[in-house]
C-alpha cells in the first residue's frame, strides 16, 4: 500500500483535498483502485484532469504519472482540456437522428455560437455529439452534465440553456438539479466514501456507492449471495 | 497416454509430448511449426493481445491464442487449416492499415518480425485506401529512445516489459480504440536504466535507439558474440560492426544470467572502444619530460630491463581485464619477477573476498551460488551496493526472485536502495552498525521469513562499511543453516582476477598463500615511500579509482618507474613512464568471470587500434626477455596452462564455451503447477559451432535459423551457457592465514567527530570507459550528499543547499539530498559531473558544514 501518512509534494490535492483523496483510498483494499475517484477529484477541483493532479495521484497511489495517465486518458468522461462548466452532450444516434437531433444539434451550435466540440468563449458551455444514451423512447435526447433531457425541440434545448445561462435551477427528466462539471466530478469522487458531512442527496444520488467490508484485502473477492452465481438451478 | 509429468498432443498431424503447463507456443516451435506473433514474448507473462498466434484448436468452437493457451492431453492442434491461415491474414491485413510502408528508411527494416511475418503470412495485397493514422513523428522519449508512434501495432511489450521486467512503468498505453497510442507521460522522459531493451524486443520499428538511428543497415552488420564489459554480473551481448566500427550491442538470452536483458550501460557504452583518445602505439617518457612513440621492442625491453637485477615491484591490476590477461599477470608476477605484491582490488581496495572462503560461507573466495539460486531461494539477504546502480542485471533477478517466485528478501543498509520498494524487511541499520545489525537479525521482525534455502548476497559496498565485520557476521549468519553466498565483486574481471590469484594473499584456485603480499593500499604507500623501483599497473587508473586519491598521486610521484597497460591516457596513465596499449573487449578472443563464477566467451569483431594487444601477450613478452617463454601464441595456449595449473579449472572445456546450448526457457508459464528444475527444452535441430564474425540473416531467407532470433535480431536463438568454475575442495584456510589489510576506513567508534561516509558508484558516472561513450556520458548527474534530515536541520542545511564537505585536508562542495538514511552518515556517489569521491574517501568521516 502507498505511504498516504504524509501528502509531501503534491499541489493539487492539498490541505481538506488531500484529506478526502486519503479517505476515498482507504476505501480500496488495494490502493491503485483509488485512481479513477482520485482523477475525478482532481477534475472536481481542477475542472479537468491537469497534469499535475496526475502527478498527485501518482505520488499518493505509488504509480508512475505514466501509468495515471494511461487509466485516465482512457475515460472520456475525464478530461484533459479544461471543459465547459455545463457539458451539452446531445445523441446522434438512429432514433434520435430520425426524431430530429440534428435539428437541435444546429439550434444549439447557433444559440452557443459554438461547432460541437468546442467551448464558448465565456468557458461557460461546451456542446459536443453523442453515441446513444440509452434512451430511446425520449428521443430526441440530450445530458446536460450527465442529467438525461427527453423529447426536445430546437426550441426547447435552447430554453435550457438560456434558463442555465440566466442563473435559474434546471432538473433533468428524473428530477436531479443539474450541477456543475466540477461538482458532478467531485461528487463522481466522493461517491461511497462516506465522507463525514458528505450532503445527505450525494448519498442518496449515489448507485452502487457501498464501502467494501471492513476486513477486505487486496485480492478478495466479494462474496456471493445465496441467491446468486447459479444460473437456471 | 499420458502421466502427470507428460501429456501427448498433436500438432499439424505430429504427435508431440510436453510438459503440463507450458504454452501451445513454445511447444509448438520446439516442435520446428513456427506460429507467427507479435505480443509474445519468452521473457514476459502471455496477454493474448496482438491476435496473430491463433490456431485452431479441434473441438473448440473458435481459434484459440497459442501464446496463452496451455497445452492438454490428447488436443490436436491445426496452425495451417483455412480458419487459422485466413485470421493469420487478415490480422495481417488490419496491422498494415496504419502501419506505414516506410520500411527503406526504418532502422527494423531486414530484422523486423512485422515484415518478415507480413511476408510470410500476409495476404500480399491490402483493400485499404483510406488515409493511415500519422503523429509527430520521431519522438525523443529519452536520451537513448526513440518513438515512432504512427509504426507501432500495440504489441505491449514495451509496456509489459517496464511494468513487469524492469518495475519502471514509464512508458504506457495512452487513450483507447483507433486513438491508442504508446506514450510517456508529457514532459518526462522513459528514463529507465533498462529502456533500451524494449527497442530489442519491438517488433516493429516503432522504438529505435538514439545512437544508432540511421547508422546501418542489418544486412551492412558484421556480428560476434561476446561479454558485457562494465559489471561483474556479465551479461551476454552481441557486439555488432560497420565498416569497422562498433556500432551497437544487444542482449544475448542466457537463461542462467540475464535472461534476455542487459541494462543501457551495456547497451549504450560501448562508444569508448572506437574513441579517437585510444592508446594506439606504445609511449615512453623522453628526455624532455614528453611522450614519444616508440616499437614494442624497444618498449618491453627498457621495462624488462627496469624489472632485471631484483627490482622491488608493485603489481596492480584493474578490474576489466579477462581471465587470461589475470592468469598471465599473475604468472608474472609470481613465478618471473618473483613478487608476491600483487593486487587486483582498486576501486574496492581491502574488501576482504577471501574472508568469504575463511568465513565459511563459500569453499571458494566467491559465489557458492549462483544467479538462478536467487529464483529457488526462500531468503535472500542483501548486504551489497545498490544493485540497480551497481549491478542492474542483477536487480532485475532480485525483483523477479521476490515478486514471481516469492522469495523473502532482507536488506541491511544504512541508506535507502532500489531493493526497499519490494523487499520483505528492510532493516535501517545505524551509521557503522552493519555486523551489528546482522548479528541481531535472529531476533528481529525479520526472523520469522529467515529459513533454507538462503542465499546471502555480499558484495563491498562502500569505505564506511566495515566489510570485514559484515562478512564475519554474515559468516555467523550462514553457519546456523545450509546458507550459499553469491559474492558481489564490482567489474567484468573482477572474478576472474581473483580466481587467477591477483591477490596478495591468493593463489590462482584460491590457494592462501603462505606468505602474503603487499595489497594495493600497501603498495601505492610503498612507491610513494620511494621502496618500490617498478610499478607495474594493467588497466588500473589509481588516481580515478582508488579510494585515496591522494596517497595514489603520491604513488605515482614516489620514484617508482611507473608502467602502464591501458586503453585511454588517463590521468594515472599520463603520469606514467611507459604507456603500453591495451586492446579492448570487442578486439579480442578471451573469457570473464561472473560474480557466479560463470566463465563467458568473448569474441573478436574488430582489430584493435594501431598496435595495441592483449594485456597477456605483453606478459607473455616480457616473460620472454626476463628468460622465461611460455610458448603461447594463442587464446587456447594460455587455457591450456590455466587447465594444467589451476585446480578449480581443470574441468573447463573451452571449446563448450563456444558451442550453443538449449534455447532459452520461457521465464513464465500458464500458471499450471510447474517442477522448479524444469530448464526448458532442447531444441531439436542443427548443431555446431556459433557463426563467428557474421550475421546469420533473418529468418526466412536462410530457411534453418529459428524465428526467435528477431528477439536476437539476426543471431541464431541458442544460448552460449557458459561453464561455472570448479571450486576447491579440502580443508578451508583458517582465519589466521590471511593478512589482508582492511583498509584504513573501518569506522572508529561512536565517539569520533563527523559523519560515517558512505560512497557508492551510480549506474552513469565519468569512469574511464563510460566517459568516453558518446551516448552516455553527457548523463552523468551532478554530485550530491545524501544526509539524514534531523541532521541537516542540526547543520541548518536543507535540500538543494550546497554544503562543504571535508576530509584529510580536503573538501568538496556538494548538493544537499535530504534522504532516507541513518543518522550520523552520508552518502555520496562515485565519480559524478567534475567530482571525484575518491579526493574524500581516504577518510572514514567526513564533516558538513553550510556553505558560507
Amino acid at each position: 500500500m502507498a505511504d498516504i501518512s504524509s501528502n509531501g509534494t503534491t499541489k493539487v490535492l492539498v490541505g481538506g483535498h488531500y484529506q478526502v483523496a486519503k479517505s476515498i483510498v482507504s476505501k480500496y483494499p488495494n490502493s491503485r483502485s483509488a485512481v479513477l475517484p482520485l482523477l475525478f477529484l482532481v477534475q472536481g477541483i481542477e475542472g479537468h484532469v491537469t497534469d499535475q493532479g496526475m502527478r498527485d495521484v501518482a505520488g499518493i497511489l505509488g504509480l508512475t504519472p505514466a501509468e495515471v495517465l494511461a487509466s485516465g486518458s482512457f475515460y472520456t468522461m475525464l478530461k484533459k482540456k479544461p471543459t465547459g462548466e455545463y457539458l451539452i452532450s446531445v445523441c446522434r444516434n438512429v432514433s434520435c437522428a430520425h426524431r430530429g437531433a440534428h435539428k437541435v444539434i444546429n439550434a444549439l451550435s447557433e444559440r452557443l455560437d459554438i461547432d460541437p466540440g468546442a467551448v464558448t468563449a465565456d468557458g461557460r458551455f461546451e456542446l459536443e455529439t453523442a453515441e446513444c444514451l440509452a434512451t430511446c423512447d425520449g428521443a430526441p435526447s440530450m445530458q446536460i452534465n450527465y442529467e438525461d433531457f427527453y423529447n426536445l425541440t430546437p426550441e426547447s434545448a435552447v430554453d435550457l440553456v438560456d434558463r442555465i445561462e440566466r442563473g435559474e435551477t434546471v432538473a433533468g427528466e428524473r428530477g436531479e438539479t443539474v450541477r456543475t462539471q466540477r461538482e458532478v466530478s467531485y461528487e463522481t469522487a466522493v461517491a461511497g466514501a462516506r465522507l463525514p458531512g458528505t450532503a445527505g442527496d450525494i448519498e442518496a444520488r449515489t448507485v452502487g456507492g457501498e464501502s467494501p467490508p471492513e476486513d477486505m484485502k487486496a485480492g478478495d473477492r466479494p462474496k456471493l449471495r445465496d441467491d446468486e452465481g447459479t444460473h437456471g438451478g | 497416454m499420458s502421466d502427470n509429468d507428460s501429456v501427448t498432443l498433436t500438432i499439424n498431424g505430429r504427435e508431440v509430448a510436453a510438459e503440463p503447463g507450458r504454452l501451445l507456443i513454445d511447444v509448438a516451435e520446439e516442435l520446428g511449426v513456427f506460429v507467427p506473433r507479435f505480443c509474445y514474448h519468452p521473457g514476459m507473462k502471455p496477454v493474448a493481445v496482438c491476435r496473430m498466434c491463433l490456431v485452431q484448436i479441434e473441438g473448440q468452437r473458435k481459434l484459440q491464442p497459442a501464446c496463452s493457451t496451455p497445452v492438454a492431453d490428447g488436443m490436436v492442434v491445426n496452425t495451417q487449416e483455412a480458419g487459422a491461415v485466413d485470421a493469420q491474414e487478415g490480422m495481417l491485413e488490419f496491422l498494415l492499415i496504419n502501419h506505414p510502408l516506410d520500411c527503406p528508411i526504418c532502422d527494423r527494416g531486414g530484422e523486423c518480425p512485422l515484415q518478415d511475418q507480413t511476408y510470410k503470412h500476409g495476404p500480399g495485397s491490402s483493400r485499404y485506401v483510406e488515409p493511415k493514422r500519422t503523429y509527430e513523428k520521431a519522438l525523443e522519449i529519452s536520451d537513448l529512445v526513440v518513438l515512432d508512434r504512427e509504426r507501432c501495432v500495440l504489441c505491449w511489450r514495451c509496456v509489459r516489459f517496464s511494468d513487469e521486467i524492469a518495475g519502471d512503468a514509464f512508458i504506457q498505453l495512452v487513450d483507447r480504440g483507433p486513438g491508442t497510442q504508446i506514450l510517456t507521460f508529457n514532459d518526462e522522459p522513459f528514463d529507465s536504466y533498462f529502456s533500451g531493451n524494449t527497442i530489442q524486443i519491438c517488433p516493429v520499428g516503432a522504438l529505435t535507439s538514439k545512437p544508432y538511428r540511421f547508422v546501418a543497415r542489418p544486412w551492412d552488420l558484421k556480428s560476434a558474440p561476446s561479454v558485457c564489459s562494465y559489471c561483474s554480473v556479465g551479461c551476454p551481448i552481441t557486439n555488432e560492426s560497420r565498416d569497422e566500427k562498433l556500432v551497437r550491442c544487444q542482449a544475448l538470452p542466457n537463461e542462467n544470467v540475464n535472461d534476455f536483458w542487459i541494462c543501457d550501460k551495456g547497451r549504450f557504452g560501448y562508444h569508448y572502444v572506437d574513441s579517437d583518445e585510444r592508446l594506439t602505439a606504445p609511449l615512453e617518457r623522453g628526455a624532455n619530460d614528453e611522450f614519444q612513440d616508440v616499437s614494442w621492442d624497444h618498449a618491453l625491453e627498457r621495462v624488462a630491463a627496469k624489472l632485471r637485477d631484483g627490482a622491488r615491484v608493485g603489481v596492480i591490476a584493474g578490474g576489466h581485464l579477462t581471465t587470461e590477461d589475470a592468469w598471465a599477470i599473475g604468472k608474472l608476477a609470481k613465478n618471473v619477477i618473483g613478487t608476491r605484491d600483487v593486487d587486483s582490488r582498486v576501486a574496492d581496495a581491502g574488501a576482504p573476498y577471501a574472508d568469504v572462503m575463511i568465513s565459511g560461507l563459500s569453499p571458494a573466495a566467491g559465489s557458492s551460488a549462483t544467479i538462478n539460486d536467487l529464483a529457488t531461494a526462500r531468503t535472500i539477504v542483501w548486504m551489497g551496493p545498490d544493485p540497480k546502480e551497481a549491478l542492474p542485471v542483477l536487480y532485475l533477478k532480485l525483483r523477479g526472485a521476490v515478486l514471481d517466485h516469492n522469495a523473502k528478501l532482507i536488506v541491511v543498509s544504512p541508506r535507502r536502495l532500489s531493493l526497499d520498494g519490494f523487499a520483505t524487511h528492510v532493516v535501517r541499520s545505524e551509521a557503522g552498525g552493519e555486523a551489528r545489525a546482522v548479528d541481531e537479525l535472529m531476533s528481529s521482525p525479520a526472523a520469522d521469513d529467515i529459513g533454507d534455502p538462503m542465499v546471502i548476497c555480499w558484495g563491498p559496498s562502500s569505505p564506511g562499511r566495515d566489510d570485514a565485520g559484515v562478512v564475519a557476521a554474515l559468516g555467523r549468519l550462514g553457519a546456523a543453516r545450509d546458507a550459499k553466498v553469491l559474492m558481489c565483486p564490482p567489474h567484468s574481471g573482477s572474478q576472474g582476477l581473483l580466481d587467477m590469484g591477483v591477490h596478495p594473499s591468493l593463489d590462482a584456485g584460491h590457494e592462501t598463500a603462505a606468505e602474503p603480499g603487499r595489497d594495493t593500499r600497501a603498495i601505492l604507500q610503498a612507491a610513494a615511500d620511494g621502496r618500490l623501483d617498478v610499478l607495474l599497473l594493467f588497466g588500473a587508473d589509481v588516481i580515478a579509482d582508488f579510494p585515496d586519491a591522494d596517497l595514489a598521486g603520491r604513488a605515482l610521484g614516489g620514484g617508482a618507474h611507473v608502467v602502464t597497460v591501458e586503453l585511454f591516457p588517463t590521468e594515472t596513465a599520463t603520469r606514467s613512464d611507459v604507456l603500453l596499449p591495451s586492446a579492448a573487449f570487442a578486439e579480442r578472443e578471451g573469457t570473464f568471470t561472473n560474480l557466479e563464477r560463470r566463465i563467458q566467451k568473448l569474441e573478436p569483431l574488430l582489430e584493435a587500434p594501431g598496435v595495441a594487444r592483449e594485456p597477456w601477450r605483453i606478459c607473455v613478452a616480457l616473460a620472454r626477455l626476463l628468460g622465461d617463454d611460455w610458448g603461447w601464441h594463442s587464446f587456447v595456449d594460455v587455457w591450456n596452462d590455466i587447465r594444467s595449473n589451476v585446480r578449480t579449472h581443470t574441468e573447463v572445456d573451452i571449446d563448450a564455451l563456444s558451442a550453443r546450448g538449449p534455447t532459452p526457457a520461457p521465464q513464465y508459464e500458464s500458471g499450471y503447477e510447474k517442477d522448479p528444475s524444469h530448464s526448458g527444452g532442447v531444441v531439436a535441430g542443427p548443431g555446431g559451432q556459433y557463426p563467428k564474425g557474421y550475421r546469420s540473416g533473418t529468418p526466412f531467407q536462410t530457411g534453418q535459423n529459428w524465428p526467435l532470433s528477431w528477439e536476437l535480431r539476426g543471431f541464431e536463438a541458442r544460448q552460449r551457457p557458459g561453464i561455472v568454475a570448479g571450486t576447491p575442495n579440502g580443508a578451508r584456510p583458517s582465519p589466521s592465514g590471511s593478512t589482508t589489510s582492511t583498509g584504513s576506513a573501518a569506522p572508529d567508534g561512536e565517539s569520533a567527530d563527523g559523519f560515517v561516509l558512505y560512497a557508492g558508484r551510480m549506474i552513469y558516472d565519468e569512469g574511464t570507459m563510460i566517459s568516453k561513450s558518446t551516448a552516455l556520458r553527457h548523463i552523468a548527474r551532478r554530485p550530491f550528499v545524501e544526509l539524514n534530515e534531523e541532521d541537516a536541520k542540526e547543520l541548518e542545511l536543507s535540500e538543494g543547499d550546497e554544503a562543504v564537505v571535508r576530509a584529510n585536508g580536503t573538501e568538496a562542495r556538494l548538493e544537499v539530498r535530504l534522504a532516507d538514511i541513518a543518522r550520523g552518515a552520508v552518502f555520496i556517489p562515485y565519480d559524478q559531473k567534475g567530482f571525484r569521491a575518491n579526493t574524500l574517501t581516504s577518510a572514514p568521516r567526513v564533516t558538513l558544514a553550510r556553505d558560507l
